[in-house]
This record gives structure tokens, C-alpha cells and sequence, in this order.
């Protein structure tokens, strides 16, 4: 240590002139970088290759399981029907959610705005809630017929409840100060609706959509195995009943794509349209 | 007004801004109803500050709610007027503003597009408020604030937002709940200074409840010391201090005299 303070008066701050020394930055590799991006990817490639390779090896019936070349080799040859039909399920998918959206956050708003409306519909809400959709389907097919409709109400009855349940949630759930502050103001029912609890509800409308945009798919495909002329779901009962494991496999694969198209593009419009707040669930 | 006449006869110097009489405020009914607040009598004057002090469930905050016309009607006895007017009424007329403990923004609104939020919903007000949402940020320290978002803003700048939010209507009234609780120490000290200089630019009188003694001497004219079960006022204390008031009168003895006695009468009241 240096000298001693002379004067005893001094006051006692520690005096350390130590300097704090800056960690040099990280240095990474471009190949490392774009190894570190894409490894997921990779590793699932990789798993592509050892399907391959275990199914020539071990020489399995192709009916049982199709290397990834014979499926790609079926997609090869009904490109056009297989891409038809996916644009039916994702036609029949956006109609359903549509009428989910719409009906879902009306039923939400009457519910929260309506305590009679609540206790009255709630029972029969949630009756046809528990009722499995696959009992529902045949009987929508003996009213509706093979067309489009029964289709989009399957569709409809699975991506409904989880939006009635978080909207109703979503607008019940307002900070009750901040209603007491637009009371303050002297707002209208209608503007503390408009302004406060709607806004309020969006994040968890986005919310209900991460449920129910798959479940929208899901309905379809549902209605188009029990009673249909088109869309993926058809076109596996078809392909199934022909031992055309190759195309089945395609055509769920096909199903995946839909669904995560579904969820992202769902996924994109909330960080779009409610950027203060994600409801994680 | 008839009510000028009355209460000029009760008071004669300052007319009362704020006034209850016999005030009783009882949740529910049958077995089950409690009693909140019992008998309180109290005059809030034009560009006053008072305080409300007391343990928790004291019923201050419920008197604070009774005062904004948000308790319901039919549980609030005896007599309770802003200006002439039930608490319902006055609301309504938009002659009061208020602060939360918590800052209850929107987050979804701007800065700036919450403290127009009031402004954009009120009705039925005699006269439009003159302050944009700018002039209100720039009152309470936050200019250039504007376009910020709530979440991107510390506990005492959301409080500062609040405040402007309250104080953009002009309110003759502002009652603050608990406003401070929420921040720390540091930040609380600062928004004591700052509350005292932006309320010396407005007309507004001010209804405090506070957990905090310290917060009560420093910034009221009067202290309310309430007791509970039932809620009732205990303790009237004047406090005689200059304005404006530095953060050093807080090292004043006067100003440790002030906080023992309410110490002490919050001690006896318990």
C-alpha cells in the first residue's frame, strides 16, 4: 500500500483505482455461424438419410414403410390432385376459422357483457363442447350432404370454444382501475367496450388462434374422411384403401404443411397486431 | 345555489370544495354487512392538500372510492357533496381526477395517447380541457415522451404518465390512492417534490391516501388519522409548514414532532 492519509480528518473512502477490464468480444467463424443457424435443419436432414439407408438395408415391404425416394417419387407423379386437394383443406380451414373468429368473439362479448346470457347459454355451450365432433360429422352429412358445408362446420366446432373461452376471458380481465379511471371521465359503456376491454381481449384472441387455427385444419380433415369428394382427407381414405402408404405418407405430411401455415401465419398477425403483450398459454 | 347558502352558514371563510357530513359507507347487507366507515364529518378546501392516514382496512381507500362517485350508491350514507353536487353527478360532470398505486395504463396506447384517453371518451362536460397531451408530458417531466410505449418506461415515469392522465382533465378534485406505494424510496422522495410543483400550476385540491407518514407531513396542509372497525377519524392534524417545500424539511424537527403524533395516534387507534 501507498501512504498513509496524513490528515486523520480525511474521510474513509475506499480507495482502490482498480479499473475494470472489458472482456474482448466473442469471435465466431462465418461456417460456424451458419452451422449454428441451420443444425436443426441438419440434424433432420440427417434423420431423412438414415430413414433411406435402414429401409434399403433392412429391405421393408413398401407398403409398410416407403423410403423417402418413393414418397417423393409419388408426389412426383400426382403433383396437380395432391395440390388441389390441399388447397380444398386450406380453403375449407379458412372458412371454418372465419366463422370461428366471428362467432367465437360474438358469443365471448355476450358472455362477458351478459351475466343472464352466460348462466343461459353455458350449459348448452358447453354440451355441444364435450361432444366429440366425429359423432357430430356423419349426422351434419345426412342434413348438408357431401358438399362443402358439413365440411366447414366440422371445421368450425373444433377452433369455436378455445376463442369463446379466451375472449370472454380477454374482456372480463380489464384492470378494473383503469375502467374507474374512463368512469372518471364519464365514458359510455360502449366506449370503456370499445376502447379499453376489446383492446384488452386481443392478445388473448391471438391467443385462442394458436389452438384454434390448428384445430380449424383438423375439423376439416375430419369432415372431408367422413364424407367428402376432395381435400386431403379424401384423398388419404382413398390412398389408404389402395395400400399407397408412399402417398399416405405424403398427403399427412401435406396435412402438417397446412397446419403450420395455419399457426405461423396466426403467429405472424399477433406480434403484428397486439406487439404489447403475448399471452403465452 | 342553495348550497352555497348552507354551507356559508356552517363555514364563513372558505366555502367547502369538498364536503361530508355523517358520511357511513357499508358493504352488503343482512348478517353479512360490515361496517367500512362510521361518522365521518370532513370539508376539503379549494387548493388544499389532505391526507389520509390509517392502518390497512381502515376504510380509507373505500372513503377515497365513496368521494369518486365509484362506491355504489345505495352503500354510502349521510351526506357526501363535491360542490354542490352528489359524488354520482360530479363524476359525471368530470369535476375529479384520480391516481391509482398501480399507474393502470393502456398499454397498448402510446404515451401520449393515454393521457388523451379521458379526453376522447369524456361527455357531458361544461367546457372542453385546454392542455394537449404534450403540454400535460411537459408539465410532469416527460417531455419528448410522446411516442413512448408504457412498458418502456420505469415505475416513476409510468406514475408521472398517470398523474398527467388525471390532471389532463382539469379536475377540481385529484385523489390519489396510495400513488407512491409501488416505487422505491429513491424515486418516491423525487415524486414528493415534483407532485408539490406541478400541483402548485393547477387549481386542483388534492385527497391523498398514503400508507407512508412521512408522505403526509411533507406534502399535506391537513392529516386525517383514521381507526378502523369501523372506519372512523380519530386525529386532525394541521400542518403549518410554508410552501413551497424543499425534501431538506424532512430532516426538520418540526417535521419529526408532526410524524411522532401521528405515529402516536395510529399507535392508540389500532
Amino acid at each position: 500500500m501507498t501512504a498513509v492519509a496524513p490528515d486523520s480528518t480525511v474521510s474513509a473512502v475506499p480507495a482502490s483505482r482498480a479499473k475494470a477490464v472489458i472482456p474482448p468480444a466473442e469471435r465466431t467463424s462465418a461456417l460456424m455461424r451458419a452451422f449454428r443457424m441451420t443444425r436443426a435443419w441438419l440434424l433432420l436432414a440427417l434423420a431423412v438419410v438414415a430413414w433411406e439407408v435402414a429401409v434399403r438395408v433392412l429391405d421393408t415391404p413398401k407398403y409398410i414403410l416407403p423410403a423417402p425416394t418413393a414418397m417423393y417419387d409419388a408426389f412426383r407423379e400426382h403433383t396437380d390432385l395432391f395440390l388441389t386437394g390441399m388447397w380444398a383443406t386450406t380453403r375449407m380451414s379458412v372458412y371454418g376459422f372465419f366463422f370461428a373468429v366471428v362467432v367465437g368473439t360474438a358469443l365471448g362479448v355476450l358472455m362477458a357483457r351478459s351475466a343472464l346470457f352466460e348462466e343461459l347459454a353455458f350449459p348448452f355451450l358447453n354440451i355441444i363442447r364435450v361432444m366429440p365432433t366425429i359423432a357430430v360429422a356423419p349426422l351434419l352429412i345426412i342434413w348438408f350432404g357431401r358438399g362443402g358445408v358439413p365440411i366447414v362446420i366440422c371445421s368450425f366446432l373444433i377452433a369455436v370454444f378455445p376463442i369463446i373461452v379466451d375472449v370472454t376471458h380477454g374482456l372480463t380481465s380489464v384492470n378494473e382501475d383503469l375502467v374507474n379511471v374512463m368512469r372518471l371521465a364519464n365514458a359510455s359503456e360502449l366506449s370503456i367496450l370499445l376502447r379499453v376491454r376489446i383492446p384488452n381481449a386481443l392478445p388473448y384472441l391471438f391467443s385462442s388462434f394458436r389452438v384454434a387455427a390448428p384445430g380449424a385444419v383438423v375439423g376439416t380433415l375430419l369432415g372431408e374422411y367422413i364424407g367428402s369428394r376432395e381435400g386431403l382427407g379424401y384423398l388419404i381414405t382413398v390412398y389408404s384403401a389402395q395400400l399407397n402408404t408412399a402417398a399416405v405418407f405424403v398427403l399427412a405430411m401435406l396435412c402438417c404443411l397446412v397446419g403450420i401455415v395455419f399457426f405461423n401465419v396466426c403467429l405472424f398477425a399477433e406480434r403484428f397486431v397486439v406487439p404489447w403483450k403475448s399471452v403465452v398459454r | 345555489m342553495t348550497t352555497q347558502l348552507s354551507t356559508e352558514t356552517r363555514e364563513a371563510p372558505t366555502q367547502a370544495l369538498v364536503s361530508l357530513r355523517d358520511v357511513c359507507i357499508v358493504h352488503g347487507r343482512g348478517p353479512d354487512a360490515v361496517v367500512a366507515v362510521e361518522g365521518v364529518d370532513l370539508d376539503v378546501r379549494p387548493r388544499e392538500i389532505i391526507s389520509i392516514v390509517g392502518h390497512s382496512g381502515c376504510g380509507k381507500s373505500t372513503l377515497l372510492r365513496a368521494i369518486a362517485g365509484l362506491q355504489p350508491h345505495a352503500s354510502v350514507q349521510g351526506s357526501l357533496e363535491i360542490l354542490g353536487q352528489d359524488p354520482e353527478a360530479a363524476r359525471k360532470s368530470g369535476l375529479m381526477g384520480m391516481v391509482f398505486q398501480e399507474s393502470v395504463l393502456a398499454p397498448w396506447r402510446t404515451v401520449a395517447g393515454n393521457v388523451r384517453l379521458p379526453q376522447q371518451v369524456a361527455r357531458g362536460r361544461a367546457s372542453k380541457p385546454t392542455k394537449t397531451p404534450s403540454e400535460m408530458l411537459e408539465l410532469v417531466g416527460l417531455k419528448g415522451y410522446d411516442k413512448r410505449y408504457p412498458k418502456q418506461l420505469s415505475g416513476g415515469q409510468r406514475q408521472r404518465v398517470s398523474l398527467a392522465r388525471a390532471l389532463a382533465m382539469e379536475p377540481q378534485v385529484l385523489l390519489m390512492d396510495e400513488p407512491f406505494g409501488a416505487l422505491d424510496e429513491i424515486t418516491r422522495d423525487e415524486m414528493h417534490s415534483e407532485l408539490l410543483r406541478i400541483w402548485d400550476t393547477t387549481h386542483t385540491s388534492i385527497v391523498l391516501v398514503t400508507h407512508s407518514i412521512q408522505e403526509a407531513v411533507f406534502l399535506s396542509d391537513r392529516i386525517v388519522v383514521m381507526a378502523a372497525h369501523p372506519g372512523r377519524i380519530a386525529d386532525l392534524i394541521t400542518v403549518d409548514f410554508p410552501r413551497p417545500r424543499r425534501t431538506e424539511l424532512k430532516d426538520d424537527p418540526e417535521f419529526a414532532r408532526i410524524a411522532h403524533r401521528i405515529r402516536t395516534s395510529l399507535e392508540d387507534n389500532r
